[in-house]
């Protein structure tokens, strides 16, 4: 499939790799402890209190109390909500069919998340399951709905235990920054910079 | 900014021409000792930071010793996940693979996401000259690009220039005055920047981690540029060094704790995309083609020697942030595109054949530091030390060979040791009064740098 690329078939490339790692190859397996990362930050008050520890917002509410927190938050923006496909919230777009260009131009995208780990603030969003990678990224506002019986302590909780993974698996912790200017913190630079987490249930 | 003046061609030259930029050192001061604190705040939150460490090094050379084989699983899991995957034995290949990537899917616009290792076989030189519009998208590189400069930070690239610099660079770009308010800096470069991940045919990233178990590669980020890369255009094509291989999820849970705040102080970073082959049937958007180009570039030569701990390295860049040779003259006196002591390390090992790379291991003052603070616990002045003992041993000079050597004996023994110390206490009141040391061959080199104390 590849032969019509240069480059090197892949017998030999690793077959070199065989021959130059035959020393390493031959020592004995190189083993230590997987520590735990013991700084237990439970259940979803622990996600939001991290969550708004780096710059994000959150609220906790009735799962039937959805569509109002949504429209809530989107009524203080200026500009049309995105909704990625399968969320059942009243929206101005609906992702995919509004094109990229369009959502680009959205003021608040609207995802739901698979799961969120309390210790780190991090919501996991896979693109099998959220609607698309497009709804959480463009828009320079994006609200993250998080089923609280999803929560874990640790994102790793949460990897370890995947079978498969989706073609793409995000794991967002907080706003968009960056520190390469002069190592100062700014907020926004290509993700979204205001983000806002709502647990259902 | 960038002088006209050609770039002295001796690391001493360079480190002599950096130290009279003020402007510069004060920024890249500042900026090391702010990641540097950051750093040690994350770490040090830590209940268990040194049995992370050892597992991370452990994880690391383990990942080394079944190289072949974690390849081999990685490249069919992703295979079958509708990947291709490309072997470079060199950057002539890899460059050349990407090109004939990029020929085929179309589109002039390419976006880029910080790759050290594109920039390691100038891949946007070869894209431009077969007439692509290559943009940088992640804001360090963004404005070295539109210096015309390589990167100075493997974490930082623009960490040598303030915020009037860059706002200077940015006004030219933009054709009218942007605020040198690094708020008002970062918003031109989102607006400026949208566009051509939306025009994008092909996104361009790097990547951190590959999972052989799951055939995935993991690309961390805190802007959201790199998952813009890997998630609009219609083609995404990643591009990694054979070493950047883990066994399992499990594994790259420790290396993701460490990575992160070993290089900014963040827990996580605030993107960590986890792709495991291009868009699946059902899914509503995402690249149609994912392309992951290995290259070898000079690594497998490292592999099985003293030097392959080089390999275990994760690019957080706390060896530059903590060594004061780098604090002192930034990274653009290496001449490569790694720089501080991982860079003196790599650059030799993957350039075997540049007499300046082999300049690069005396860029040290061996006091440790770089040992200390690496997360995957590299032994990088052991590294830097052997390297210069491989050059001596290659070099044709004998009287230095067998100086080391000399000196290795005496500095062995207790008695020999203590014989040069009280003889030094004899020596130096004499050499202090005359105000002289002795300036003979590569002996002056190592005179120049130093006073008499």
């Amino acid at each position: 499939m590849t032969a019509k690329f240069p480059g090197t078939p892949r017998e030999e490339f690793l077959g070199r790799l065989r021959v130059a790692g035959g020393a390493d190859a031959a020592r004995d397996p190189v083993t230590a402890p997987r520590p735990r990362f013991s700084q237990p930050r439970g259940g979803p008050d622990g996600f939001m209190e991290a969550w708004r520890a780096l710059g994000g917002t959150a609220e906790r509410v009735p799962r039937d109390e959805l569509p109002a927190a949504v429209a809530a938050y989107a009524a203080r923006r200026d500009g049309p909500l995105l909704a990625a496909a399968g969320i059942d919230v009243a929206a101005d777009l609906t992702w995919p069919g509004c094109g990229a260009q369009a959502a680009a131009g959205a003021a608040v995208g609207v995802v739901r998340a698979v799961a969120a780990a309390a210790q780190t603030g991090t919501v996991l969003l896979r693109s099998d399951d959220n609607g698309g990678r497009a709804a959480s990224l463009l828009p320079p506002a994006c609200i993250f709905v998080i089923d609280a019986a999803t929560v874990v302590d640790t994102l790793g909780d949460y990897l370890r235990d995947l079978e498969d993974l989706p073609s793409q698996l995000v794991a967002v912790t907080g706003p968009s920054r960056s520190a390469d200017i002069e190592s100062t913190l700014v907020i926004g630079v290509h993700g979204p910079g205001e983000v806002h987490a709502i647990l259902t249930g | 900014m960038s002088t006209p003046t050609a770039t002295p061609v001796s690391f001493s030259g360079r480190a002599g021409r950096a130290l009279g930029d003020e402007r510069m050192r004060a920024a890249i001061a500042r900026g090391t000792g702010l990641m540097l604190q950051r750093r040690d705040e994350a770490i040090g939150a830590l209940a268990n930071a040194d049995e992370l460490r050892d597992a991370a090094a452990a994880i690391r050379a383990e990942a080394l010793r079944r190289l072949p084989e974690l390849l081999e699983q990685w490249s069919d899991k992703l295979t079958a996940r509708g990947g291709q995957v490309h072997w470079a034995g060199d950057a002539d290949e890899a460059t050349a693979i990407i090109a004939g990537i990029v020929d085929r899917r179309g589109g002039r616009v390419i976006a880029k996401g910080k790759s050290m290792i594109s920039e390691e076989i100038h891949l946007n030189a070869v894209l431009e000259r077969a007439g692509a519009e290559v943009v940088e998208t992640d804001l360090g590189e963004f404005i070295q690009q539109l210096a015309g400069e390589p990167p100075s930070h493997i974490v930082a690239p623009a960490m040598h220039k303030d915020r009037f610099e860059v706002a200077d660079l940015l006004s030219v770009d933009r054709g009218a005055p942007v605020s040198p308010e690094i708020d008002a800096e970062a918003a031109y470069a989102r607006r400026r920047l949208r566009q051509a991940f939306l025009d994008a045919g092909v996104g361009i990233t790097g990547v951190n981690f590959a999972v052989a178990s799951t055939g995935s590669i993991c690309l961390v980020e805190n802007e959201g540029n790199g998952r813009m890369c890997s998630s609009l255009p219609p083609t995404h094509i990643a591009l990694m060094g054979l070493e950047r291989i883990v066994a399992d999820l499990g594994d790259l849970d420790v290396m993701l704790n460490l990575l992160a705040r070993s290089a900014t102080g963040q827990a996580i970073t605030v993107y960590t995309n986890i792709i495991t082959g291009p868009r699946r049937p059902g899914e509503i958007d995402g690249p149609e083609e994912l392309h992951v180009v290995v290259l070898d570039g000079g690594r497998s030569a490292a592999l099985g020697t003293e030097f392959s701990p080089a390999l275990h390295c994760i690019r957080c860049g706390a060896c530059l942030n903590v060594c004061p040779v780098y604090r002192q003259v930034g990274g653009h006196a290496y001449d490569s595109v790694y720089s501080g002591p991982i860079g003196a390390v790599l650059t030799p090992l993957l350039k075997p054949d540049d007499p300046a790379a082999r300049e690069l291991p005396e860029a040290s003052s061996l006091c440790g530091a770089c040992t200390e603070i690496c997360p995957v616990r590299i032994p990088l002045h052991d590294l830097l030390l052997q390297l210069r003992h491989r050059d001596a041993r290659g070099d044709a000079s004998r009287l230095r060979r067998v100086g080391f050597w000399l000196w290795s004996q005496a500095w062995s023994r207790r008695w020999v040791f203590g014989a040069m110390v009280r003889g030094a206490r004899v020596v130096l009141p004499v050499l202090r009064r005359l105000r002289w040391l002795p300036d003979i061959g590569w002996l002056g080199a190592w005179r120049r740098g130093r006073e008499l104390p």
